[in-house]
């Protein structure tokens, strides 16, 4: 199990500033999700990949596997909207009978947001892989979300890697034991792990609880922000880079 | 059913985030009177929420060739109640996005609309009343996870159909073209889901039968 994580608090950048990354990528997304032309989200696409892959030294491998699901979803959109989207015939193919005509519009239109669409995923990647998420509570802080909210994220967050331990162990066990062998004996191993599961992590929550408590907990977790600003330079060259990309989309006819 | 990171165009994404927004606040506020009266739920609250991101970060096996994920959704709002399941799911999705990259953080509102808001009510709902009519708690878990997943897919069919309406036909065209492609793999992997989370209430009432009476899970359905 390779969570997203994992590299986020292990990379090239992963002592940069927080804010600089955060900005790069949401302003990036924001630009991509915004444009109209097919050229802004490729160009994205391959900017951001160099800057994970070359920059922030994330596995490519890794980085093409995770890629695979946008990429397989997108080639659907495409192949729906083309032939079920447009009214402007293009080429037809028979099939089993049926004729089903392809459309120029319905191919030009699910091609802008197919592009869109790998464009922000790249974007999304960037900030899960090069930023921890220690850094993005930070963020949630600054933008004044309810004191709740971030806390019961910050609880959530510990329990998942608690618990992705302990179910990661009970699977093994499990299929060592022949736990997934078919798909009346997945559906059982799975609901025993779950349910296991569920019942352990009350327990070690009523249990962490308890130890809280013991140590004057009131309902709040106070931690350290070190939150450097982010250089002019960058901010500069960000809002430059920006631009070029509206300038492009604005210049480029759709 | 997450929509892809980018995929819905801006004006409907924002759309969603409007939608959901309201809902979400209002959960907070009821998170924040439960935590009030019972301080002891937020860890346990907490054991929730990561239950559902570990459930849907392990791989089913897969049943139609496509890999799904159970969301777990549904055992939230049965155990906590719509409201504040969609606190859970909102905080589930965001970090599906970044650990994960299932979802993305522009489609977070219209993936909070269809998996923690419609999901979890019809759960809600489909739960409260097989209880009314006497079916047994297994059985009406199975019913409630099971047509909270249909729930959820019908809905993100329709997001997508709003956004992407078909030239000739509009909305329903299109609707029916998403719901036809949804449905090749949703309609048994919603049984399949309904089985597993029954079965993991079996587990759970076998072992510690106390936690689900706290919950009022298994304790008769008294009228509210």
């Amino acid at each position: 199990m390779q969570l997203l994580e994992d590299y986020a608090v292990n990379n090239n950048l992963s002592n940069a500033s927080g804010k600089s990354k955060m900005l790069f990528s949401c302003m990036t997304l924001l630009v991509c999700v915004f444009s109209t032309s097919i050229i802004v989200p490729l160009l994205i696409f391959v900017i951001m990949i160099i800057v994970t892959v070359g920059w922030a030294r994330i596995p490519l491998k890794f980085y093409i596997k995770l890629l695979l699901a946008p990429i397989g979803f997108g080639l659907i959109a495409l192949i729906a909207m083309t032939f079920f989207f447009g009214i402007e015939p293009w080429f037809s193919i028979d099939i089993f009978g049926f004729t089903l005509t392809a459309t120029k519009d319905g191919f030009s239109r699910a091609l802008i947001s197919t592009g869109r669409m790998l464009g922000s995923v790249t974007c999304l990647l960037f900030l899960a892989l090069t930023t921890p998420m220690a850094d993005i509570f930070v963020l949630l802080h600054k933008l004044h979300l309810p004191a709740v909210f971030i806390e019961l994220s910050m609880l959530i967050y510990r329990n998942i890697f608690v618990m992705l331990q302990e179910a990661l162990r009970m699977e093994y066990a499990q299929k060592m034991r022949l736990g997934y062998s078919d798909i009346s004996g997945s559906i059982h191993a799975l609901s025993m792990l779950a349910g296991n599961l569920f019942i352990r992590s009350w327990d070690s929550a009523e249990r962490t609880l308890i130890a809280m408590d013991s140590r004057c907990y009131d309902g709040t977790i106070r931690v350290l922000v070190e939150d450097p600003p982010v250089s002019k330079t960058f901010l500069f060259g960000l809002v430059g880079f920006e631009l070029v990309l509206i300038y492009l989309n604005i210049i480029i006819p759709v | 059913m997450h929509i892809m990171e980018g995929f819905l165009p801006p004006m409907w994404a924002a759309f969603w985030f409007a939608i959901s927004l309201p809902v979400v606040v209002y959960g907070i506020i009821k998170l924040n009177k439960l935590i009030k009266e019972k301080p002891q739920t937020k860890s346990l609250l907490a054991v929730a929420g990561a239950f559902a991101f570990v459930l849907s970060a392990l791989k089913l096996p897969s049943v139609t060739g496509s890999c799904s994920h159970p969301t777990g959704t549904g055992l939230g709002a049965i155990c906590f109640g719509p409201a504040i399941a969609s606190v859970l799911a909102t905080i589930v999705l965001l970090f599906q996005a970044l650990f994960l990259a299932h979802g993305g953080l522009t489609t977070l509102g219209a993936n909070v609309f269809s998996m923690g808001i419609v999901g979890p009510v019809v759960a809600y709902i489909v739960f409260k009343t097989c209880r009314k009519v006497n079916l047994g708690v297994l059985i009406a878990v199975f019913f409630a996870a099971a047509l909270g997943n249909w729930a959820t897919y019908v809905t993100t069919s329709i997001q997508l159909a709003l956004a992407f309406p078909a030239i000739d036909g509009g909305f329903m065209e299109s609707f029916k073209i998403f719901a036809t492609i949804f449905a090749i793999t949703q309609i048994p992997l919603a049984i399949f889901e309904g089985l597993l989370t029954a079965l993991i209430m079996k587990y759970i009432i076998q072992v510690r039968g106390d936690i689900t009476d706290q919950l009022n899970v298994t304790t008769k359905a008294v009228s509210s």
